[in-house]
Formats: structure tokens, C-alpha cells, sequence
């Protein structure tokens, strides 16, 4: 558990203030603003404002350039916008699913974000089992995607929702089967077993270590975007096909929240992906000197490495075009699932050959 | 939910709505579903009905070329070339052969842009994004040499009654042969694009079959013919302005099938494009010295008679009657465009395919809605 | 081409009134309405291959509306018929049962002009707004003041929010 007077007597000190002299309720509100605004508006800021200006280098066009230097307050200007319009609300009897989806959605996609550790002692959740406490949170967050989408009083919004469910379940089972191939090789089934078994260097890392673990990298990384309902597979809310799906109900605020979501989505699974298999945060180099500063450099590199995935997942985003629904379902029951046992397979051969170690320890 | 069950199934109705479909214009389709397949389809249409063979009885003969182009705007100089064959045949003159071939060329460049707006539109119905974008690039090309020759972009008011507006301005042929040698391997990049894509012609194969039956029973003319088997090419059969020696040339594409998918007709445009640029290359070299326009008179009066004429424009047979009580305005003007016969077929060329094929199958008809409404 | 299948015609069908025209600059073989079904069911089978139905064209003439068929026969020559049909019961026959592709041109010239065919009045327009009223291509068509009480066009000299 994080000893917080050890890492930043500051932080210490504010929160002891705050939570001995003022209302509970205000000690909430700052801590919102102080701990919430960077992850939730500030990260999804950054990712959209990328994605937009890769789109426009593949398409050989400038991207927003006018909101601040270089249009980097384009998103600032995006959510005042979304948040003056109309509301319209759906008058259904089943509403509150439907007003309350996106935003349950949200919730339990940051709930996930708790138990990945930033840096070595930079995390906030610490369970037994928290690789699959992630999964079933990813699935909560995708199936109330779903009762917003079925109550949503639309025919397209249907259509989608099925879609949804054919997304959950594509991305479960080969997921899962990655996740028990990580277990295999680290020993631990919860994040800070895992990252503890990775070492700085990029052969000490899960993906370079044991090389059988690549292969559930691939297929780890095609099921997140089944998950997510990214390009190639975004089936969810297509715009051509079924007119928008469920977010064409939504207007004003709720539109914003959808997109807050998708950016999120993205962000979490390079999250995962870097916690899992790349270092996570560890540095190369010894950083004993810098004491207690060693954490935020920890926490900087586990950063650029999220946004070089970021950046290769706008890559991949912008360059293919759409599948289609039973080529979804192929992919993940026909492709990933077989690629995924055989890695299975493959790792156990490996242990027992090399006695349970990687690359980064026979060297 | 086997296919065997499919009329015994629940069905609903939904919309394919006339605004965001991917028809260059509003089209709308009431499908009834079963769970995602297609059972049904009724296309609606009307909602570009703006009058024009009703206009066209009020305005003197200098203007009908102006309006009539705006019936496919997207082929402007066909709409206007058959209008304009029709009222010389009436007239009873003869056109300088360098206006004959100044026509050809712009016709070609018109189909060649017209298809490459096609490419764009099955792109983006198959959402692949930055595909489109790169199609509209190389389109610029063509309407920038559009733009150096007769001003416009679009609708260009060029042909007319008696020849061409304006002869050919300094700089065009060469800045032709540019547009031809940029255009050229770009096709090879069209197919890295778009027919080496495992996505993308697996999305398109095995949908939106038209038959050669259907083709000839309703008779549907155009590259959607052309892809199903049954060639039919004004160009070859009833040849105009110049046409004459490109007949073996263009009957060098008869297929031998007996239907298509939307592949087979996004690739049979694709060869269009490559035809038109070869008769390009061929004519620009070869223009004729002469006058661009005849002299008419000056009342603007066509003798007393009826005439009709054809030209194939980029989505197939274009028709244009004309009859006269010899006056300077018209008395009945009647056209016959090729989207029209397109609309009995639609219902069963989408029944049983998924609603994920609906745009697919939509943008590779090449439907032009304001030439059904007229 | 035509005077070949005039003569055919006429011969087979002696008791109707058959004429070949050839004044306006368009070849034409006149029939009348009540004969359309006998010869253009005789024309599609005449020929190796039934030709096709290229565009059925209607007109305002002044006392009656003049209905032209024209076809297209393999070879690229065109084949026109003309019949006529008077102005207060616009009655004729439907060819759709032998050439899908009338049906649309028939919807059309039935909504524009009046002409019924086969005596079955479509319900709902297909070009026109639902509840038209009136035939706009006919000659003596007024176009009305307003549509569900929409003006169609501007007076400049009435003032804006008149009160009635």
C-alpha cells in the first residue's frame, strides 16, 4: 500500500489538513480537481487531440490549427460546445437506463484504471486477482453500453446493441487465454506480480523475455479493439451502416460523455498493454540517487510508452477500412482463439526447457 | 436463426433514410429486417423533384443547356451533348470536325472524373476514410484542368448548340498530358488501395448480384450492365462525334458472365477509367484546325419537327427528345435517364444481403437520385 | 426497317387504322389506343429478340394527349409508335406485363399528365408531394398560390405579417 508521509510529505500534509478541519464533502471536491482532472480531461485532451492530427498527416491535410497555437485547445472547445447544446431527452419508460448508460460506462472504465501501477509504488488497488478483477470491470462497462443501447427507443440502437454483445464476447475468450498465458510465465495473477517479474531493459520486458508471450501480445492487442469498438472493428456505432447506433440518441452533454469514453477505452487498453508486457514503468538505469523523485520518472516513462501505443493504434485506426460483422466474429472465434492455445503450449514448452526463465535472466 | 427460417422469423421495419445515404443524393429504403438480413426493400424517391421538363416549356433554346445539366450534375457535358445532337438534328446543320473532337475530349475527362467520385463514395461506404480522400485528390486534378478551360468546376456550361462555348484555351494540351501521366500509375495505386485489401474485397464479394437477365429485361444500361455481361455501349453501337474508331477498342471489354457483385462492378469502372485515359492520350494529340461554333441565326428559332437522340453518359444510355412548333421556345423536352430503369431491380438485388452490405451495394450502383427525380 | 414491319403490320391486322408518318423528322407508325396490346404484343415476338423499351413519352397536344412508344431494336435502330388518347377519360393499356420496365414510365406520365393505364390509379405519388393537386404537365395547368397554406413565391409588394 502506498505510505504517502514517504513519498510526498506534501500531499501528506494537505490531506491530514483538509480531512481534519474541513467538510468531507469539500475535501471530495478538491480531490477531484486535484487527482481526477489530469487522468479523466486532461489525458483524453491530449489522445484526441493526437488522433486528429495524425488523421490529417494520413490524409495529407492540417488538422485543427486554430483554437491556441497549433489548435491544441481544440477539445476545451469541442466540451463547451457539447455542453451548451439541447439535451433532448427519449421519452421511454425504460429511460434511465438509457440517460444513465454512458456515464456507468465511464465509471467503470476508471475503476479499472486503479489497479495498474504508474510506478513502483504508484498504485491505489491492490488485489489478489486483479488481472481478471480488470476483465469483469471491462465487461460491466461494455454491458451497460448495451441496456443504453437497447432502451434506446431506436431501431438502429438495437441493431447495435446486438453488435455490443458480439463484441463482448469476441474479446472475452481471447483475452482471457492471454491473460492465463501471463500467469503461466509470471507465477502472480494480480498487476505488481507481474510487473515484478519485468525488468528496465527491453529484453528483460514480458514481450522480448519470453518470446512465446508475443503472440498473446498480438492477440491481446486485436481483442482490446474488439473490446473497444476501434477501426478496423468498429462495428459498435458505425456511421454508414446503422446511422450512428446507440450514440445517435445522445445529444449535448451525453455526446461528450460517449466520447470521453472511446478515448478513455483506448487509453486504458494501452494501459494494460504496457503494464503487462513492456516494463511498465521500470527505468533502464539505476535511479537510486534521485530518492523519492525516482517515482515520477518511473511514472513518465510508463507514460511515453502508453503514447507510442497510442500512436500506433491512430495508425492502424486511420489506414483500414471497416470489417464487417461475421468477419468480426471469424477473427476472434476461428484466428485468435487456435493462436492463442498454441502460444499456451508454446510457453509451457518454454519453462520447462529454460526452468522457468526468460531471456533477460539466462543473458 | 438458419436461412431455411428466415420468412418464419419476426421482422421489423427500419429506414435507410434519405439524408446520409451514400446514393449521391436522397434515396430512401424502406428494408424490413430479420434480425440483420434484408428481406425486403422499397426505394422511395422524389425528393429532388424539381420540375425541370415543365421549365424547360418557359425558356428560350439558348438557355435549355444551363438547366439540362443540372439533371446529373455529376456528368454535365453528356446531359448537355445529347440535348445539343438532338436540336443540331433539328436544325439540320453540321459540326466542324474540331468542335466534334473539343466535345470527345471533354466527354472523356467528365466520365474519368465521374468514376473517381464513384471510387470515393464505395471507399467511404466500406469505411475506409483515408482511401476517399486520396481519390478526391487526383479528382482535383481534373477539375483544375476543367476550371483552365471553361471556368468551372462542376457545371461547366460548355457545349451548346452549334459546337463549344470557347475554344481550347493556351497551355490545355499540355497541361492534359500532365494530368494523363499523373493518372496513370495512380490506377496501380488504386489497386494496393483497394484490391489487395483482404477487409475490403471480402466485404464486397457475394453481394448485390444483378443478373444478365434482369439487365436485359429491364434494360439497364452503363458499367453496371457492362460488369453483369451484356454490353451495351453507345459508343460502339450508335457512334457520335467521332467515336467511330474506337469501336473494336471498347468491345474489347465484353465479359462473359452472367451476373456481377459490387466487386466486379467497382472493377469494371476501374477499367473505365484506364479506357478513357487511353482515348485521351490518343485524341489530344490530334485536334483539327477549325471553328469551334457555327453560326446560327439570330432570332433563335428551331424549325418546326421533332427529334432523338442518345449519347452514353457514365452511368449509361442518356436520352433527349426534342420537338419544336418553331418558335424560340421549346414545346416538349423529354428525358431518358439510366438511373430510372435501376429502381424495379434494387429491391431484389438487396434482398438477403446483411445491413452491413446496404451501402456497399447502394454506392456500387452508382445511382444519381437527381436523374430519377429530374 | 420500319416499312418492312409497317407492310407486316398492316397486313395482319387490316381491320385497324394504321399509318406510317414521316413529317416531323421521326419516322413514326400511328395505331390506335384500343389496338396497342394486339401489335406491340405482335411486335415483341416479330423479332429474334424482344426489342427494348427505351422511353414512352406523353404529350399535350390541343385537343387530345399523344402517347409515343419508343424502341430499340439489337442492332441500335429505333422503332417509334404514336397513338392518342382523348382529353376527359385519358384511358390506355398498360404494356408492363411484356416490358418490366414500363411500369415506372407509366407511374410517371399517370401522376404528371392523368392518363390511367389499365385502370389502376396509384394511391401515392412517387415525384410529386402526397397531396397534390392538380396535373402540372398539362398545358391549361395553373400553378397554385400555395400548398397547405405555404405560399410558393414572395409578392414583394404585400407586407410582411399581413393580418387577414
Amino acid at each position: 500500500m502506498i505510505d504517502l508521509q514517504e513519498i510526498s510529505p506534501f500531499s501528506y500534509y494537505i490531506s491530514t489538513f483538509m480531512s481534519e478541519n474541513l467538510h468531507p464533502v469539500f475535501v471530495l471536491g478538491v480531490s477531484l480537481v486535484i487527482y481526477f482532472i489530469p487522468l479523466f480531461y486532461l489525458s483524453v485532451a491530449i489522445t484526441t487531440y493526437m488522433g486528429r492530427k495524425t488523421a490529417a498527416d494520413v490524409q495529407m491535410r492540417i488538422g485543427p490549427n486554430r483554437v491556441g497555437p497549433f489548435g491544441i485547445f481544440q477539445y476545451v472547445a469541442d466540451t463547451l460546445k457539447l455542453f451548451l447544446k439541447q439535451d433532448s431527452v427519449v421519452n421511454n419508460r425504460k429511460a434511465w437506463l438509457h440517460l444513465a448508460g454512458p456515464v456507468l460506462s465511464i465509471a467503470f472504465t476508471l475503476m479499472a484504471f486503479l489497479s495498474i501501477p504508474v510506478a513502483d509504488q504508484w498504485y491505489l488497488a491492490n488485489q489478489k486477482w486483479s488481472l481478471l478483477h480488470v476483465y469483469l470491470l471491462m465487461v460491466a462497462a461494455q454491458l451497460f453500453l448495451f441496456f443504453s443501447a437497447y432502451t434506446s427507443g431506436n431501431v438502429f440502437g438495437v441493431l447495435s446493441s446486438s453488435r455490443i454483445l458480439v463484441a463482448i464476447a469476441g474479446f472475452s475468450v481471447p483475452f482471457l487465454l492471454s491473460i492465463f498465458n501471463i500467469i503461466l510465465v509470471s507465477g502472480g495473477s494480480s498487476f505488481v506480480e507481474v510487473l515484478a517479474i519485468q525488468g528496465g531493459a527491453p529484453w528483460k520486458w514480458m514481450l522480448f523475455s519470453y518470446p512465446t508471450t508475443a503472440i498473446s501480445f498480438f492477440v491481446m492487442y486485436c481483442s482490446l479493439l474488439i473490446w473497444q469498438g476501434a477501426p478496423p472493428f468498429d462495428i459498435l456505432d458505425s456511421e454508414e451502416e446503422i446511422f450512428g447506433g446507440y450514440s445517435v440518441e445522445y445529444s449535448g452533454s451525453r455526446k461528450w460523455f460517449i466520447e470521453q469514453l472511446k478515448s478513455l477505452q483506448l487509453i486504458l487498453s494501452c494501459y494494460l498493454l504496457t503494464g503487462l508486457f513492456l516494463g511498465g514503468g521500470h527505468f533502464p538505469f539505476n535511479l537510486e540517487t534521485f530518492g523519492r523523485g525516482a517515482q515520477a520518472i518511473q511514472s513518465l516513462f510508463f507514460s511515453l510508452k502508453v503514447f507510442v501505443l497510442v500512436f500506433i493504434s491512430y495508425w492502424i485506426r486511420w489506414s483500414l477500412p471497416r470489417t464487417r460483422l461475421n468477419q468480426v466474429i471469424f477473427f476472434s472465434f476461428k484466428v485468435l482463439i487456435p493462436v492463442s492455445i498454441v502460444g499456451f503450449f508454446l510457453t509451457t514448452v518454454w519453462l520447462a526447457l529454460f526452468n522457468g526463465k526468460g531471456i533477460g535472466n539466462l543473458l | 436463426m438458419s436461412n431455411q427460417n428466415m420468412e418464419t422469423e419476426e421482422t421489423y421495419y427500419s429506414n435507410y433514410g434519405p439524408q446520409g445515404g451514400l446514393a449521391s443524393g436522397p434515396l430512401k429504403l424502406k428494408m424490413t429486417l430479420s434480425g440483420e438480413r434484408v428481406v425486403a426493400a422499397e426505394p422511395d424517391v422524389g425528393f429532388l423533384h424539381r420540375g425541370i421538363e415543365k421549365t424547360c416549356e418557359k425558356l428560350q433554346w439558348v438557355a435549355l443547356p444551363s438547366l439540362i445539366e443540372k439533371v446529373d450534375y455529376l456528368s454535365s457535358i453528356h446531359g448537355t451533348l445529347a440535348l445539343s445532337l438532338a436540336v443540331e438534328k433539328l436544325m439540320k446543320i453540321e459540326i466542324s470536325p474540331r468542335a466534334q473532337a473539343i466535345r470527345l475530349i471533354v466527354s472523356e475527362l467528365n466520365r474519368i472524373a465521374s468514376h473517381i467520385y464513384f471510387l470515393t463514395t464505395m471507399a467511404k461506404a466500406c469505411g475506409a476514410q483515408t482511401a476517399s480522400q486520396f481519390f478526391l485528390r487526383d479528382r482535383e486534378k481534373i477539375n483544375n484542368l476543367f476550371e483552365m478551360l471553361t471556368g468551372a468546376r462542376l457545371m461547366y456550361n460548355y457545349v451548346c448548340v452549334g459546337g463549344v462555348m470557347s475554344d481550347i484555351t493556351e497551355g490545355f494540351i499540355e497541361k492534359t498530358h500532365d494530368t494523363i501521366k499523373y493518372l496513370k500509375p495512380k490506377l496501380k495505386e488504386y489497386d494496393d488501395l483497394l484490391f489487395n485489401n483482404h477487409i475490403f474485397t471480402n466485404r464486397l464479394k457475394k453481394t448485390g448480384i444483378l443478373k444478365t437477365s434482369d439487365c436485359i429485361s429491364h434494360y439497364i444500361t452503363g458499367p453496371n450492365a457492362r460488369a453483369s455481361g451484356f454490353f451495351y455501349d453507345v459508343r460502339a453501337l450508335s457512334p457520335y462525334c467521332g467515336y467511330e474508331k474506337y469501336k473494336e477498342f471498347l468491345e474489347r471489354s465484353i465479359k462473359p458472365v452472367t451476373q456481377s457483385d459490387s466487386l466486379d462492378r467497382l472493377q469494371q469502372r476501374v477499367l473505365e477509367i484506364r479506357q478513357s485515359l487511353e482515348i485521351l492520350s490518343l485524341e489530344i494529340d490530334r485536334v483539327p484546325a477549325g471553328t469551334y461554333k457555327e453560326k446560327l441565326s439570330k432570332d433563335g428559332k428551331v424549325p418546326k419537327g421533332e427529334a432523338y437522340s442518345v449519347v452514353e453518359s457514365s452511368r449509361g444510355l442518356f436520352g433527349v427528345y426534342v420537338c419544336s412548333s418553331g418558335g424560340n421556345v421549346a414545346e416538349r423536352i423529354k428525358l431518358r435517364t439510366p438511373s430510372l430503369s435501376l429502381l424495379k431491380v434494387v429491391p431484389d438485388i438487396l434482398k438477403g444481403n446483411e445491413v452491413s452490405d446496404v451501402p456497399g451495394v447502394i454506392a456500387s450502383l452508382d445511382i444519381s437520385v437527381s436523374e430519377i427525380d429530374r | 426497317m420500319e416499312k418492312e414491319l409497317f407492310e407486316k403490320i398492316k397486313n395482319r391486322f387490316s381491320d385497324s387504322k394504321i399509318e406510317l408518318l414521316n413529317n416531323t423528322g421521326i419516322a413514326k407508325i400511328y395505331i390506335e389506343s384500343k389496338d396497342i396490346k394486339k401489335i406491340l404484343g405482335f411486335v415483341s415476338t416479330y423479332f429474334e429478340e424482344k426489342p427494348f423499351l427505351e422511353t414512352i413519352i406523353a404529350r399535350d397536344i390541343d385537343d387530345s394527349f399523344s402517347v409515343s412508344y419508343i424502341f430499340r431494336e439489337k442492332t441500335g435502330d429505333i422503332l417509334t409508335f404514336e397513338t392518342e388518347t382523348n382529353k376527359k377519360k385519358p384511358e390506355l393499356d398498360s404494356i408492363a406485363s411484356t416490358w418490366p420496365g414500363a411500369e415506372v414510365l407509366e407511374r410517371e406520365i399517370q401522376e404528371l399528365f392523368g392518363i390511367v393505364f389499365d385502370g389502376k390509379e396509384y394511391t401515392s405519388n412517387m415525384f410529386l408531394a402526397d397531396q397534390w393537386v392538380g396535373k402540372p404537365m398539362k398545358k391549361d395547368y395553373v400553378f397554385p398560390e400555395d400548398f397547405k397554406g405555404i405560399e410558393h413565391r414572395r409578392n414583394p409588394l404585400k407586407k410582411e405579417h399581413e393580418r387577414p
